[in-house]
């Protein structure tokens, strides 16, 4: 492929300032391009409510003990959204089998406070409406005045402190799998708050962990993420103008690289999620164990399994998975029903208790949880480098794709400003016979004439207007 | 049991899930003979508390699992 050269692309541009220059704001292309060619190390921003990350990166909450203060100030610190996950933040507390209620709420408040000293930039937290102390956990996220709340796992519809939520400023944003949720919360919302969501996450099929869809929509063509996101938008934009507000979409499950972003972000997403990698970071808040799980996965080790709660997961299967498919019992003791609806005796364990040991480094009394990329991840590397790596890639792929575009609209432009030239030639050689009929008094040839010069002159007109169109697209593209 | 909270379900039920009233008997589970994903669920909780003016807690409504569960639940607030 021919590369795009900045310096030709102004020159051909410069061509045509002195014909078109009237009717085209040529010189504001060219300074436009300019300055994008100062800017292109930029990456777009997201706006999450009344928050701004400068990094369109959320990484994504991992429960149990997976993303907790450390990697969440760590990924803020680098301009994305932190997030740290509420549910089983209390079998990091002591006293988890005394109180499970009371150890969560103390865990939790304190990790909020932790990542609030290590980062100035913004914290998210991730809060499971379908856990039993749903509220108490969002009632502390509240009095912390985190930054943006997300919640998954269920509909985060009823019992929401919307206006107490709105006067910390703090931003709220359901997870969601399909447009038809996104679209059930946001009706219901507006019915019972008069108010709707920040956006939403949308969380794809190739994700890790839980997942919000049945075994067999996973592979179906109108389940995977760039379709969902197009469905979503759509669903959005309808609310963005009802509302006059800005959504954010923040589209996440199996984007691994830089150009898995761009890609992500072009097919009409605000921002993408991340999580899997994340686990792989010095600053991952899990065992180094767990990590190593990641690096030494294979691709065939990945997996659904039926977990208790009743949804389809994705994890890196081991032995302890397949002992429980056969029935074979791991002992638990189930402190407090975290979640009323788990069927953990006929799954034959606990999965708190499972992911809190593999959160701790025994991975074979549990396992982990992943996305469908993992088995891609060969070394484990502080959050700044993965963020470096991920900002190169996009640059890469964004400077490819806007070459490319810029490049096929040059040559059009190109052949355009050819014929213009022709024509005006034509133009001028009509004019001149028109001139010379006229002194003739010939009634007939000068019709005749009158006609070629009108035909002409209507020609240059034409490939003016398409000139024109072609420059301003032009624009566009070096305005994105 | 209420055969009138049965019958204003029903209605709602063929209604909401757009299957026919024959179909919605006592027995019927929501989601294996009504077709009904977790969304239909909450659409149609959401419908029965405007009708009927009652508030459903959401851990009770993923307890119900045939319409006599929801029936049941519906008369003993009613009382």
């Amino acid at each position: 492929m021919k590369t795009f050269n900045f310096d030709n692309m102004v020159i051909s541009l410069k061509q045509f300032t002195k014909t078109v220059e009237k009717s085209i704001p040529v010189k504001e292309i060219i300074k436009q391009i300019e300055f994008n060619n100062i800017n292109k190390k930029k990456l777009p921003q997201l706006k999450i409510g009344n928050h701004i990350a400068s990094l369109p990166i959320v990484q994504g909450g991992m429960g149990v003990g997976i993303s907790l203060s450390s990697l969440a100030s760590a990924v803020a610190n680098e301009g994305g959204v932190g997030v740290i996950a509420a549910n089983g933040i209390g079998l990091l507390d002591n006293d988890y089998y005394k109180d499970g209620d009371a150890a969560s709420v103390r865990a939790f408040r304190k990790e909020i406070q932790i990542a609030r000293k290590k980062t100035k930039g913004i914290i998210g937290v991730n809060i499971m409406v379908a856990i039993d102390n749903f509220k108490k956990m969002l009632d502390v996220a509240i009095e912390e005045a985190v930054d943006v709340v997300f919640m998954g796992a269920g509909l985060p519809i009823k019992n929401i402190p919307v206006k107490k939520m709105r006067e910390k400023n703090i931003a709220i944003v359901p997870i969601v799998s399909s447009a038809r949720a996104t679209n059930l919360i946001f009706k219901m919302w507006s019915k019972i708050y008069n108010d709707i969501p920040d956006g939403v996450v949308l969380e794809g099929p190739l994700a890790g962990g839980h997942l919000g869809y049945e075994k067999d929509q996973l592979d179906k063509k109108e389940y995977q993420l760039n379709h969902l996101v197009k469905e979503i938008k759509i669903t959005l934009d309808g609310y963005k103008k009802e509302f006059k507000r800005e959504l954010a979409l923040i589209a996440g499950g199996g984007v691994y690289t830089g150009r898995d972003i761009y890609e992500t972000l072009n097919s009409g997403a605000d921002a993408v999620q991340m999580a899997t990698r994340f686990v792989a970071t010095d600053e991952c808040d899990a065992d180094i164990r767990f990590k190593e799980a990641y690096v030494n996965c294979k691709k065939s080790d990945i997996g659904l399994i039926k977990s208790p709660v009743g949804m389809v997961g994705r994890a890196i299967r081991n032995d302890f998975i397949r002992k429980s498919e056969e029935g074979i019992k791991h002992n638990f003791n189930c402190s407090w029903k975290c979640l009323s609806t788990c069927k953990a005796n006929e799954a034959n364990y606990c999965i708190s208790v499972a992911l809190n040991n593999a959160r701790k480094g025994q991975i074979d009394k549990g396992f982990v949880f992943a996305g469908s990329s993992a088995y891609r991840i060969k070394e484990i590397v502080s959050v700044k480098a993965l963020v470096s790596e991920l900002k190169k890639g996009y640059l890469k792929a964004k400077n490819v794709e806007v070459n490319k575009s810029l490049n096929q609209l040059l040559s059009k432009i190109q052949s355009l400003y050819d014929s213009y030239q022709d024509r005006l030639k034509i133009e001028y050689r009509c004019k001149k016979a028109y001139e010379k009929a006229l002194v003739s008094f010939n009634d007939v040839a000068i019709e005749e004439v009158r006609k070629q010069y009108k035909k002409a002159k209507a020609n240059v007109i034409n490939t003016q207007l398409l000139l024109e169109e072609k420059l301003l697209l032009t624009w566009k593209i070096a305005l994105s | 049991m209420d055969n009138k909270t049965f019958d204003q379900v029903k209605q709602l039920i063929a209604e909401k899930m757009e299957v026919e009233p024959s179909k919605v008997t006592l027995d019927a589970s929501f989601r294996k003979d009504l077709g009904a994903d977790s969304l239909d669920t909450y659409e149609l909780i959401y419908a029965i508390e405007e009708e009927m003016g009652i508030t459903i807690p959401d851990e009770k409504a993923n307890e119900f699992e045939t319409v006599r569960d929801a029936v049941e639940y519906l008369d003993s607030q009613l009382d």
